[in-house]
């Protein structure tokens, strides 16, 4: 494998941890927050 | 004769109000009680709702729970209920006032450094996410629509961080019959805030202050916020403020949350009541000369007589005697009484009853409207007619005029899909797609030029890219239809709809509200999901978003664009729009089955006030705009990001990980191969088929592109016009998106969404069996 394999993977991987992050962090809050509190029906907590 | 059989223009008192439950006191909390005096303003199009005008504000109620209405006609209003003389003479004072309405020496103050927490309570539509805007500087979504805010909300007063404002839903009654009720009440009485903020429309203070009343008898401190003042002055009105603090024994702040008038007065005065627990100086409001005392008596034996229990219960007593004179089974559990204690109470009411001569609910409603009509009289001068609200009657007279409501909102609805899907969003869709291909070239380049590995090349290019870069192209139709959306919302307009589609959605068991997410579901499922929030009802709520599938989103037009063009070219424009036909054919016979076994019962009583026409905020629509943009930029870039490597892993691997040549060797193939049995009676025994329809799962754009590829372009002659229609059929009402089911999930949660999946692909599969059934039995192939 070339350093530039390396680099992508490596950038692909950052990207899905990013990814997984937030899809954890709102699985936690038990919903996918968008922000629109004044409109969601389940709360902030 | 009962109010429905009145016309409009005619006037009449009200004798009795039937019905039975939350609908009969919501009639009685929004003042319709007997002696009330209603004139008729208008009917809608389809003569099903009424507008009505009473106690100087206007209702909207259906012909239905009119019809339990006993009415007797009268040629002209008696109760004048007259203006409040030499108001406005007196300025109000402002800060030096603190203290003045409370007894000092009972003042309580609370420890330093205790966190101030407030509610935040008020009617629906009277500002109250504005006001909360203004006090936290947060960023809620605000709208000129009842509803708009389902679940409470918390935010520090700016500048003051001990304190925590809880914005609560609209409401009109702390009886216990609406989710947003209860949310509200249960948030007084257990959380006990220090301090109540409650938030008034100074443009119809008498139906408003119902409420007020409500919370003043909860003994908890409180200051009124007489907000949209700058319109009712703007008239030519005015309120006596400083008599009405006397007559309620709280203070009052003239305040316009939207243009942030008068809110740092409010702050001061709700840091001093909260902080010095000055709790209200009145609560008895009940008249000892009216009706020879009848309610006075009553509710003052009961006041003594469940004292002690109030107290056990951490109840406010007079709260608690009102609540039990009105037979709030959820106060009488919390009281504990015993077996005598109950006899008595009921002896206490029924004397009342027949003395007051009105039902108990009647009685309390009657005696709360009687004390408001008495302090609106002497404090308050409506504006001779609001500059607002004759626009609006001006707009209304198209708007919602009876030949001409309907054809403007198809008119309206029309040209927003137009300009967003023909015009404006899809020349920015196009721009930005123009974009992502331009950078998917540029990266592709680069990598070809930095010699990387072909396997990562296409998962990030055929992988990421193209499912990322699909996806995020339709980013631009989505802000451009919200854009739309809540400048209809903002206006006023809204409102208007549900009062005139009422009568057409209640036939199928969903009330007026319910028609604008399943319009926006021809645009897209996702945001009509979303829209379903503004629903007031849970059942009406679940009810939408399960229906909205149903309505055929743009991005199946590409499919049907595709099978239509090679296999039925004669009849294009005939078949497109049955495609659209059935799908709301399909929805209703789905309606009628979800009334009869999901949400028995009926759609919630359309109560209703129509909100005069406001100019929309560009800072409010601004806001909503980067929410969505925002909600939908992280969504792009979380799930559907992990989705297509998957997707594209599946579609490039064998099992044994090497990576294939041909997709029809991958594991995509191999599960979609599992799948042909099913679609074998369909006509659609093809893998190739059921790939393209599982990739139509991430995006329905894909079951197009897909087909291209795995049939190299012979679409045509691996199937059969009949094939074709299933395939149409299925492609119109099988599972929505994943983006969509992601958006039932988030509303609903993981069962409903998983059930929306598998309820729509056996709908799907039962249609396009039908459609094949029945071109076979017609000889078709």
């Amino acid at each position: 494998m070339r350093i530039a394999d390396y680099i992508v993977i490596t950038l692909i991987a950052v990207a899905v941890i990013l990814a997984l992050r937030v899809v954890i962090k709102n699985k936690k809050q038990g919903k996918t927050c968008n922000g629109d509190c004044a409109n969601c029906g389940k709360g902030c907590k | 004769m009962t109010l429905k059989e009145l016309s409009v223009g005619q006037s009449a008192v009200i004798v009795s109000v039937g019905g039975e439950g939350a609908l009969r006191r919501h009639f009685l909390d929004m003042g319709v009680i007997p002696g009330a005096e209603v004139t008729v303003v208008k009917f809608a199009p389809m003569g099903d709702p009424m507008e009505l005008q009473i106690h100087g504000y206007e209702l909207t109620l259906r012909l239905a729970d009119a019809d339990k209405i006993e009415v007797s006609q009268i040629s002209e209003r008696t109760r004048k209920h007259e203006d409040a003389k030499d108001t406005g003479k007196d300025h109000h004072p402002g800060l030096g006032e603190d203290g003045i309405f409370h007894s000092e020496s009972e003042a309580s103050p609370l420890p330093e450094g205790t966190i101030l927490t407030y509610a935040l309570v008020g009617n629906q539509n009277c500002g109250k996410t504005t006001l909360f805007n203004q006090l936290t500087g947060a960023n809620q979504h605000v709208g000129n629509f009842p509803g708009v805010t389902v679940d409470r909300k918390d935010g520090a007063i700016r500048g003051h961080a001990n304190t925590l404002v809880t914005d609560l839903p609209g409401i009109y009654s702390m009886s216990p019959y609406s989710s947003e009720e209860i949310v509200s009440r249960n948030f007084v009485l257990e959380e006990k805030p220090k301090a109540i903020i409650n938030i008034v429309d100074a443009t119809n203070i008498a139906r408003n202050m119902y409420l007020t009343m409500q919370l003043l008898e909860m003994n908890v401190p409180m200051v009124i916020a007489l907000n949209m003042m700058d319109e009712l002055t703007g008239n030519g009105g005015s309120v006596d403020i400083n008599r009405m603090e006397q007559l309620l024994g709280v203070p009052v702040v003239p305040i316009s949350a939207s243009k942030n008038q008068g809110v740092d007065e409010l702050v001061k005065h709700a840091l001093h009541i909260a902080h010095y627990q000055e709790k209200p100086l009145r609560q008895d409001f009940c008249d000892q000369n009216e009706f020879n005392g009848a309610v006075h008596r009553c509710l003052h034996a009961v006041v003594h007589l469940i004292q002690d229990h109030a107290e056990n219960a951490g109840l406010p007593v007079r709260f608690a005697a009102s609540k039990v004179v009105e037979g709030d089974e959820l106060v009488m559990e919390q009281l504990k009484l015993d077996q005598n204690e109950k006899e008595m109470l009921e002896h206490i009411i029924c004397q009342m009853e027949t003395e007051r001569g009105l039902d108990r609910s009647a009685a309390i409603a009657d005696s709360r409207f009687s004390f408001i009509e008495k302090v609106c009289e002497q404090t308050v001068t409506k504006p001779a007619v609001s500059r607002e609200h004759k626009r609006s009657q001006m707009f209304d007279r198209i708007l919602t005029g009876k030949y001409t409501a309907i054809p403007c909102f198809i008119g309206i609805m029309a040209l927003i899909f137009y300009l967003t899907f023909n015009v404006i969003g899809a020349w920015l869709q196009g721009l930005l797609e123009m974009g992502i291909e331009a950078l998917t070239g540029l990266v592709a380049n680069l990598l070809a030029m930095a010699g990387v590995n072909d396997a990562i090349q296409s998962l990030l290019i055929d992988g990421i890219f193209a499912g990322v870069g699909s996806v995020l192209s339709f980013l631009p139709i989505i802000v451009t239809l919200f854009f739309f959306l809540s400048m209809l919302e903002d206006s006023g307009y809204i409102a208007r709809v549900a009062f005139f589609m009422d009568k057409l959605l209640r036939k199928i068991g969903l009330s007026g509200r319910s028609i604008v997410p399943m319009l926006i579901g021809f645009g897209c499922t996702v945001p009509a999901v979303m829209a379903t929030r503004t629903l007031p009802s849970e059942r009406d709520r679940k009810m939408t978003i399960l229906l909205t599938p149903f309505m055929s989103c743009t991005a199946k037009l590409p499919i049907y664009a595709f099978f239509v063009d090679a296999f039925f070219p004669a009849h294009k424009g005939l078949i497109m729009t049955g495609l659209y036909v059935l799908g709301i054919v399909v929805g209703i016979l789905a309606a009628f089955l979800y009334k009869k076994i999901l949400f028995s019962g009926e759609a919630v009583p359309f109560v209703m006030e129509l909100p005069n026409y406001r100019l929309p905020s560009a800072g409010n629509v601004a806001r909503l705009l980067w929410e969505k943009a925002k909600d939908f930029l992280e969504r792009a870039f979380s799930v559907i990001l992990i989705a297509t490597i998957v997707v594209w892993f599946l579609q490039s691997f064998d099992l044994r990980l090497n990576m294939v040549a041909d997709s029809k060797d991958s594991i995509l193939a191999l599960v979609s191969g599992l799948l042909v049995p099913i679609f074998r009676p369909i006509g659609l025994g093809d893998w190739r088929i059921c790939t393209s329809l599982i990739c139509g799962f991430m995006a329905k754009e894909s079951v197009v592109s897909t087909m291209e590829i795995l049939f190299t372009g012979a679409v045509t002659t691996a199937l059969s016009p009949l094939s074709a229609a299933a395939l149409l059929v299925f492609s119109l009402l099988y599972t929505p998106c994943v983006a969509a089911i992601a958006s039932v999930k988030r509303e609903l949660g993981g069962k409903w969404a998983w059930g929306v999946a598998l309820w729509q692909c056996v709908v799907a599969w039962l249609a396009a069996l039908i459609v094949r059934l029945i071109g076979l039995a017609f000889g078709v192939m």
